[in-house]
């Protein structure tokens, strides 16, 4: 931990004090836009913590700190498997707390005052000494490790995929239709269609080209109209609208057809799609 | 004073042109030649971002002092007009900087002028700038610094203590002065809300306790306590008795007269 002064009583860790182990392996971590889910073993040789542990008068802890969003938080991590000598944890941390740098210390915590905890294998220039715990107190600590908190998404300049969701709805039968009512721009495609959607997701301008420029269109169309009727429902607090509405103006305003200014957010897809094609057998 | 409008609405700048703040930094030979050049990057709409929500104009702040601190009102106003945000966004120096050079432009010449200080450079490094986002930065920086504190302090519903009549009650406590402010924020135990109003309350109580010195003592004491035992798991009661605990070891090193009569319940 930052800070980390001396201990008032032993503690299971890489110094002498305790003539066991307490290791942090087999660390991984990964980003989503929701979370960071982290994933670490635990392992020890001493039976005494091991026991305490297994008693809950302890507990596996991660305090995570970081220092750009002067956020902290301790969490027990789940217990998601065994091995031999330890445990595999598992915990996540909201990405909307955290940003840069995340430093994460794993320790184990006692739950309960411990009145007298001794160590089977403590220095032996503490003799048989004993020590009274309190609850938060460390008594292993495993040392720390940095997570680096990606961001895959800017508030400030959200991709404009983000601001669509597709639907595959089974009572449509033909067509896509676009629902403007919800925070994200509901883009609604037969059973068939959005199947075939799924199988182009390794031609994403295809997929861009064929769906999300009509849709983006009939966004823009709306946001026109909506712009032109004073009695029309704001739509300010609507995600969806303050990207596009961004994006627009940032090429040059709503003064501008739907078609072209869809054309030029989703840099011509219909250019790309068809000068890429080749048609003596690519696309099956 | 630069030709802006009266407290224009909340934006965000690129970042590009946040590099292009720093260059300009770099750059200029005076305080007046650097808010020039700044000026001319920060109004560029070309180098603005609109937040997620509109926000309108905000209502005006100023470092006049009212007797309880400098900024004890300027920061609930700055809070309740950006609102709460998820402290991953509210970490953005593109934010910040905007705030400072344009939407609260008058306080922060104000507050923090760049004309009546020898070097510049290091008051626009610390309180207009943002170069890099850390706990000790943010709660430097000119506006950050109000939105955050009032973030960390703020108290929506009722409850004993500073905030029994006011939901920013433990934020004017926090904001009596500046080096309270540092002293309780720029440590990992002032990121603990349920801890800084603890020691606030134990602050306001007087008799010495809001002493800048005692206050150090007592922050310097949590921390190194903290390093053994996870004060952030404690509960009320807990970090209470760990706060009185503190405070008679703190009085003793710092030497103060001690608070030890605390320890023991009267």
């Amino acid at each position: 931990m930052a800070n980390r002064g001396s201990f008032p009583h032993p503690v299971v860790d890489d110094s002498d004090d305790v003539a066991s182990t307490f290791e942090v392996i087999n660390i991984a971590y990964e980003p989503t836009q929701e979370d960071i889910e982290i994933r670490l073993t635990v392992r020890t040789d001493d039976s005494d913590l091991a026991q305490l542990i297994a008693t809950g008068a302890a507990r596996h802890s991660l305090r995570w700190t970081c220092t750009a969003t002067i956020s902290t938080d301790e969490v027990s991590p789940e217990l998601t498997g065994r091995t031999g000598d330890g445990w595999i944890l598992t915990t996540s941390i909201d990405q909307q707390r955290v940003r840069g740098n995340v430093d994460a210390d794993v320790r184990v915590i006692a739950t309960e005052s411990i009145a007298k905890l001794r160590w089977t294998n403590q220095h032996a220039e503490y003799g048989g000494a004993s020590f009274r715990v309190w609850p938060g107190d460390l008594i292993a600590d495993g040392g720390s490790f940095r997570i680096a908190a990606d961001k895959l998404y800017d508030p400030l300049n959200p991709p404009i995929g983000s601001c669509f969701k597709f639907h595959r709805d089974a009572k449509l039968r033909k067509g896509i239709r676009v629902n403007l009512l919800a925070d994200h721009v509901v883009v609604s495609l037969t059973s068939a269609t959005f199947d075939g959607l799924v199988r182009a997701g390794d031609r994403p301008e295809l997929q861009i080209a064929t769906v999300v420029l009509p849709a983006l269109m009939e966004t823009i169309s709306f946001i026109k109209d909506n712009h032109a009727d004073d009695d029309s429902e704001g739509l300010d607090g609507r995600d969806w609208y303050v990207a596009i509405r961004a994006m627009v103006e940032e090429i040059g305003g709503f003064d501008q057809s739907p078609l072209l200014l869809a054309q030029r957010i989703l840099e011509n897809p219909i250019d790309r799609v068809l000068t890429s094609l080749d048609l003596d057998g690519d696309d099956e | 004073m630069s030709g802006l409008p009266s407290t224009p609405e909340a934006r965000a700048l690129t970042d590009d042109a946040l590099a292009s703040l720093h260059l300009a930094h770099g750059d200029a030979t005076s305080a007046k030649d650097f808010l020039a050049l700044a000026d001319a990057i920060v109004l560029n709409p070309v180098n603005q971002l609109a937040l997620p929500d509109r926000l309108g104009p905000p209502v005006a702040i100023s470092p006049d002092r009212d007797g309880v601190g400098i900024d004890a009102e300027n920061a609930p106003r700055v809070h309740e007009y950006l609102g709460e945000m998820a402290r991953a966004n509210a970490a953005d120096p593109r934010l910040w900087v905007y705030l400072a050079f344009v939407t609260y432009r008058d306080y922060m010449e104000e507050r923090w002028p760049l004309g009546a200080v020898g070097t510049w450079e290091n008051r626009v490094i610390d309180r207009w700038l943002l170069p890099r986002v850390t706990r000790g930065s943010l709660i430097r920086h000119g506006i950050a610094r109000l939105w955050w504190i009032a973030h960390l302090t703020h108290q929506p519903q009722a409850s004993p203590g500073l905030a029994e009549s006011d939901p920013h009650g433990y934020t004017r406590e926090a904001l009596r002065t500046e080096d309270r402010v540092l002293g309780i924020f720029d440590r990992e135990v002032g990121a603990m809300p349920d801890v800084v109003k603890a020691v606030l309350d134990h602050v306001a109580r007087g008799d010495g306790r809001d002493s800048e010195g005692h206050i150090r003592g007592l922050m310097k004491e949590l921390t190194l306590m903290h390093g053994y035992r996870d004060i952030g798991v404690l509960d009320a009661d807990e970090i209470r008795f760990v706060i009185e605990d503190a405070s008679a070891t703190a009085d003793v090193d710092v030497g103060l007269p001690s608070h030890e009569q605390d320890v023991n319940g009267s």
